[in-house]
């Protein structure tokens, strides 16, 4: 894999020598090539108070990013694994006198505080905040504002992007899908998805916990909401696949107190009846006299949400007995398991061929402007400066620019990988066509085999992962005679006999990779 | 708001003395007089004061509307969300029906397809799992707050401006009465939200925001700061915000199927009681005051009407002398009522001009905004290529012509409001004369003149019709066709320029010896083709730039065409109304006279023997006539007092007044 990575690196190079006049060039260019081989970055967007911040802190494991009731996160803001907590600030043009370059990283009852009081908000463009956390090593979270917030602007509608806004995949959440969101995935999808595209965006059922009225079995009937998006053809174009996950759950469940577990136990061996009734509604578990003060009932609701506290107390009256267990039966409810798993396979595993495809991209979109004879500056966005600078770069000369385009293609087509990415996402917008055959099926065969649900022999070929190499042998070979079929059937349309070819060279990777495994098996 | 109290108003009272008022016409063998009341009963009973819910998608609306009217009508689902609107009104008994378009369907009468279903099927088919082609639903019910005369509409989800969905609900807002617009206690109100409630806001006299799912949500009175701090950041102070919990209404409906004597704490706690008394307040009651007070009214002077030929017979069995100066009277007030009957009448006269005024006052109007849109629309066409910029040029250019059209029917709608206010005012006087000299009558009878406008677009008239302006359908702009020079098209258009350089240019260089194709030629050819490239491009853009502004002005005119044609008839539907009713009224009058006239001639000759005896019937049916007019002052007298209470400026309370003021306030302004 690092191969891949290699080239990228040496395209790259090759393009910041090509563009060494253009200062914006260089300064995006090199900003792709520092971060390849590092965290993939994966951004969380969605409307307003859809729990972007509670996901991410959930994912995290820790309360980082700050979550309440009003809207909360008003800037993107980065969330990187370092050796120790700082918090950066950067602004759109250039730091004015008594613009802070650093917040003060406080912590407040095991959180994070981020005072962004003395920010001009409208100018700052991104927080940069480094936590150290291990969770944080292998991916970059990226939390944005809401984007149909009635107070501040969304990174996703401004048409300027800097060059650390580079974005590998996107986590979108939604409370429900309907048209507003659909749009927005169609809106992004041209502007910032054109480096992500299907292949890199989940798209996630997030508050299920809140589905129903905060019934027990809430997030059950979410997990079929999403089951029935996934095969939404309105969705399909737009995303890799769906999932729910119920945030609060979720980040309650990876940061659970001693306290709030006594306080669940002590809520838990009420009479049910009772604990029902006090249940039946916000106010009245908390003003319920008893056991508990209603300050800490208070706390349990904004910790557990309803259908939090009326799950945890059912789990511990049926005998889950210690705060490990009752945390770990949380967080597997809540759909934050699936999630993670779902990142791991879908994005993690293939974290080299999302950096090195972003960065070819980069170095093409550069390539394309200065062809056409534009300057380069406003390519990745025109950030305002005080110094005129396009009499500064002069446009590289055609052969420079050929030979660059060149390298470009060759470590693209030498990438199957990329390929495959490419692929997958029209697969998205354009199912396969195939005369006399289910085409849903077909198409759905040929995203599995292109590593859809995971790039490993096993995923891509259906089966458990603990398949023998030599049964893995024998349904690829099958599943390669079949490809070759579609990829030579006359009747198909041009569309679909390409992908059937990219298949066939998937299937022959596999192939070629399973002879080894046995040997050193 | 106590119910029992007497001094309030009592619609059950206003019912009550209208039956009784309708059967003594009938009684008097007053059959005119008796389907006037009959047909004002009838409106008492259902003043259909609308009021649309309105929200995000999986807010909660259908659960609230189903709370506010009692019982579950709208179908709850955690995924599936109401597709089509389902209006509640009242009816005789729970009744569902499916409306659709089309005129070939069983049953189908003037173009509409209806259709009685159960309450499954109706969830289906407001689901949008039926696949039938409804346009809404209706769902009848005999109790709860439709019983107040409030008609619920359930509506789908609202996806912004630009959505077909959006569209369709903000193009309610100017005939309903009154817009809740729905948010749950998850999140504090957002820009989508926002701009629907400032487009409700300056389209209907009353808005609220119902924050829904209170009971899921403990910080919810945090939120609903938050929302109270928004709508004073976009200046709508006047929006209340009304905290409430549709499950907890279920619940406290199910306790009191089981006769459990906490469903009402209950039922309190969960706010919706709070917005439906809001909602009759504000709503139901102003409305339902309005027609009751036109209802009383008619009462009122067809009791005096019929009561005047019973009280010409006593003055004929009483005081024979004092016959002839009433028979005077009764002459004067003949010709007057003849007079009223003309033509040239004064009202007839001011109808007459007001509505000639209007029709060309309002086409002016029309005229005068699409005008402006239209040139509006050729500048911004003049500053873009419309080949790129049509996409999001024509649903601006829909919105804004929709915008001015309402705005015109809504300005239409209030002017022809204030001509039927003068015209009942010059009847008021001349009928008054008359009435003033019916026998028995205590003088002019004050009319009270027709409230204000209930919504911008419906008008009750006097005598309780009500006019409704229905908005044209605004169509769609067509689009032109716009020519776009491409690759290949270039190509062509530059050979075609590149060929006279290299014949010219060749042509000379041959006498030097060169060959027709050379160096310089080519040369030649590649500039003058480039350059007829730029040319074409050029002209091409101006060629789309005159097909796109050809077809705004044809848009234009299309619309003024439509919309030209509704508000004449709208105009004309107001003449003819007005007209009829109060043609009607002069000839009860005059029907009144003529049994006055004869009533005290056949008093003159009945035979000494039997006269005590009449007489003393006479007096006990004036007795009791006069019993009845008592009531109908007392019962009105209520609902005066509710209708001057609810004009009043509103007390325009500061930031930090009582939340209870603001709530209190009416739809006055």
């Amino acid at each position: 894999m690092s191969r891949l990575l290699d080239e990228t690196r040496a395209v790259l190079d090759h393009a910041i020598r090509v563009f060494a006049d253009d200062p914006h060039a260089v300064g995006a260019l090199t900003a792709q090539r520092a971060r390849l081989g590092g965290p993939l970055r994966v951004a969380l967007a969605g409307s307003v108070k859809a729990g972007k911040s509670t996901l991410l802190n959930a994912l995290v494991g820790e309360q980082i990013a700050p979550t309440g009731v009003g809207e909360c996160t008003r800037v993107t803001t980065h969330y990187a694994d370092a050796p120790s907590p700082r918090i950066g600030v950067t602004y759109r043009g250039l730091r004015r006198e008594g613009d802070p370059a650093e917040l003060p990283a406080l912590h407040r009852r095991g959180s994070l505080v981020i005072e962004t009081e003395r920010l001009d908000l409208a100018r700052v463009a991104a927080l940069h905040v480094d936590w150290p956390s291990q969770h944080l090593r292998e991916v970059t979270l990226i939390d944005t504002p809401g984007v149909d917030s009635a107070v501040s602007r969304s990174v996703w509608g401004s048409a300027e992007q800097s060059p650390e806004d580079v974005i590998d995949c996107v986590v979108h959440l939604v409370r429900h899908l309907h048209e507003p969101d659909t749009a927005f995935l169609e809106s992004y999808g041209d502007r910032v998805a054109e480096n992500v595209g299907a292949a890199g965006t989940l798209v996630v059922l997030s508050r299920a916990d809140e589905v129903g009225g905060g019934r027990i079995d809430a997030v059950m009937a979410a997990q079929q909401v999403a089951r029935r998006y996934r095969t939404d053809p309105a969705l399909r174009p737009w995303c890799a696949t769906t999932t729910t996950v119920a945030g609060l759950l979720a980040e309650t469940a990876r940061t659970l107190r001693g306290v709030e577990f006594t306080a669940l136990r002590t809520l838990a061996r009420l009479d049910r009846a009772e604990l029902e009734a006090q249940l039946l509604t916000a106010d009245r578990f908390v003003a319920a006299s008893g056991v508990l003060p209603s300050g800490t009932r208070l706390a349990l609701l904004d910790r557990f949400g309803l259908f939090g506290v009326r799950l945890a107390t059912s789990l511990l009256r049926r005998g889950v007995d210690d705060s490990a267990a009752l945390a770990a039966e949380l967080g597997r409810r809540s759909g934050l398991d699936d999630l993670r798993d779902i990142l791991a396979t879908r994005f993690l595993a293939r974290r080299d061929v999302f950096q090195a495809r972003s960065a070819l991209l980069a170095v093409e979109r550069f390539l394309a402007r200065a062809r056409s004879g534009f300057p380069t500056a406003g390519v990745a966005g025109s950030r305002p400066s005080p110094v005129p600078r396009a009499a500064a770069s002069r446009p590289p000369d055609a052969p420079a620019l050929a030979a660059l385009a060149e390298a470009v293609e060759r470590v693209r087509s030498g990438a199957h990988d990329i390929v495959e990415l490419d692929v997958l996402t029209r697969l998205r917008r354009h199912p396969l066509a195939l005369p006399g055959r289910a085409s849903a099926e077909v198409t759905e065969e040929a995203e599995r085999l292109l590593g859809d649900a995971g790039p490993a022999a096993a995923e891509r070929l259906g089966l458990a992962a603990d398949t023998g190499a030599s049964e893995l042998r024998a349904v690829a070979l099958a599943a390669l005679g079949r490809w070759r079929g579609h990829a030579e059937n006359p009747l198909a349309d041009p569309d679909t006999a390409e992908v059937a070819q990219v298949v066939v060279r998937s299937l022959e990777g596999v192939l070629a990779e399973l002879p080894r495994l046995v040997g050193v098996g | 708001m106590d119910g029992e109290d007497t001094a309030g108003p009592d619609r059950r009272e206003a019912r009550a003395v209208t039956a009784l008022a309708v059967r003594a016409a009938a009684a008097y063998g007053r059959p005119d007089l008796a389907a006037d009341l009959t047909g004002a009963a009838d409106r008492l009973a259902d003043p259909g004061a609308r009021v649309l819910v309105v929200g995000d998608f999986k807010q909660g609306k259908s659960a609230l509307v189903s709370e506010l009217a009692g019982t579950p009508v709208c179908p709850v689902h955690d995924d599936v969300t109401t597709r089509l609107p389902t209006v509640v009104r009242h009816g005789p008994e729970p009744a569902a029906t499916l409306v659709g378009r089309g005129g070939d369907g069983e049953g189908g009468t003037g173009g509409e397809v209806r259709r009685r279903v159960g309450s499954a099927d109706l969830s289906t088919a407001v689901s949008g799992r039926d696949g039938g082609d409804w346009t809404h639903a209706e769902v009848e019910l005999p109790t709860g707050l439709v019983g107040d005369g409030l008609v619920l509409v359930d509506t789908p989800g609202e996806g912004g401006p630009r959505s077909a969905n959006g569209l369709a609900v903000r193009a309610g807002f100017p005939a309903a009465h009154a817009v809740v617009v729905v948010t749950d206690a998850s999140r504090e109100l957002t820009a989508p939200e926002l701009a629907l409630l400032r487009a409700a806001d300056r389209q209907c006299p009353t808005v609220v925001v119902a924050l829904t799912k209170t009971d899921l949500h403990p910080r919810w009175r945090e939120v609903r700061d938050l929302d109270r701090r928004h709508l004073h950041a976009h200046d709508l102070d006047r929006v209340a915000v009304v905290p409430v919990s549709a499950t907890l209404a279920a619940h406290a409906r199910r306790l009191a199927e089981r006769d459990d004597p906490s469903s009402r704490t209950v039922s309190e706690e969960s706010g919706v009681p709070a917005l439906a008394d809001l909602l009759r307040r504000d709503v139901a009651d102003p409305a339902g005051a309005r027609h009751a007070l036109a209802a009383l009214d008619q009462v009122t002077d067809a009791v005096a009407e019929f009561s005047a030929a019973l009280e010409a017979e006593r003055v004929g069995l009483e005081d024979p002398e004092g016959v002839a100066a009433m028979a005077a009277e009764l002459s004067a007030a003949r010709d007057r009522v003849a007079e009223l009957k003309e033509r040239s009448a004064r009202w007839q006269q001011t109808l007459a001009d007001g509505v000639a005024d209007l029709v060309s006052d309002i086409d002016w109007d029309l005229r005068d905004r699409i005008r402006h849109v239209v040139r509006a629309a050729e500048e911004s066409l003049d500053a873009a290529d419309p080949a790129s910029t049509w996409d999001t040029f024509a649903p601006w250019l829909t919105e804004e012509i929709a915008e001015a059209v309402t705005t015109t029917f809504i300005w239409a709608g209030e002017r022809t409001w204030r001509l039927a206010e003068r015209v009942a005012d010059h009847f008021a006087i001349s009928g008054g004369e008359v009435r003033s000299k019916l026998p028995g009558s205590g003088g002019v009878v004050a009319t009270v003149a027709p409230g204000p406008p209930e919504s911008p677009l419906e008008q009750t008239m006097p005598g309780g019709m009500v006019v409704r302006a229905e908005l044209p359908d605004v169509p769609g702009i067509d689009v032109p066709d716009l020519e776009k020079i491409g690759w290949a098209n270039g190509l062509v258009v530059g050979m075609r320029g590149s060929y006279g350089g290299v014949l010219m240019v060749g042509m000379v260089t041959t006498l030097s010896g060169l060959a027709l194709i050379n160096p310089f030629s080519v040369g030649a050819g590649v500039l003058l083709g480039s350059k007829t490239i730029r040319d074409e491009r050029k002209r091409a853009l101006q060629r789309r730039r005159a097909e796109a502004k050809a077809a705004v002005r044809r848009h234009g005119d299309e619309v003024l065409h439509l919309a030209g044609k509704r508000s004449r008839d709208l105009l004309r539907d107001v003449q003819r109304t007005l007209r009829d009713h109060f043609t009607a009224q002069a000839e009860s009058l005059a029907r009144s006279v003529a049994e006055a006239v004869t009533a005290a001639a056949a008093a003159q000759e009945i035979e000494s023997g039997r006269r005590e005896r009449r007489l003393r019937d006479v007096r006990a049916e004036l007795a009791r006539v006069e019993l009845l007019a008592e009531r109908v002052r007392a019962c009105r007298a209520g609902f005066v007092a509710v209708l001057s209470e609810g004009s009043l400026p509103s007390s325009r309370s500061s930031g930090g007044a009582l939340r209870s003021d603001r709530l209190a306030r009416t739809g006055a302004a």
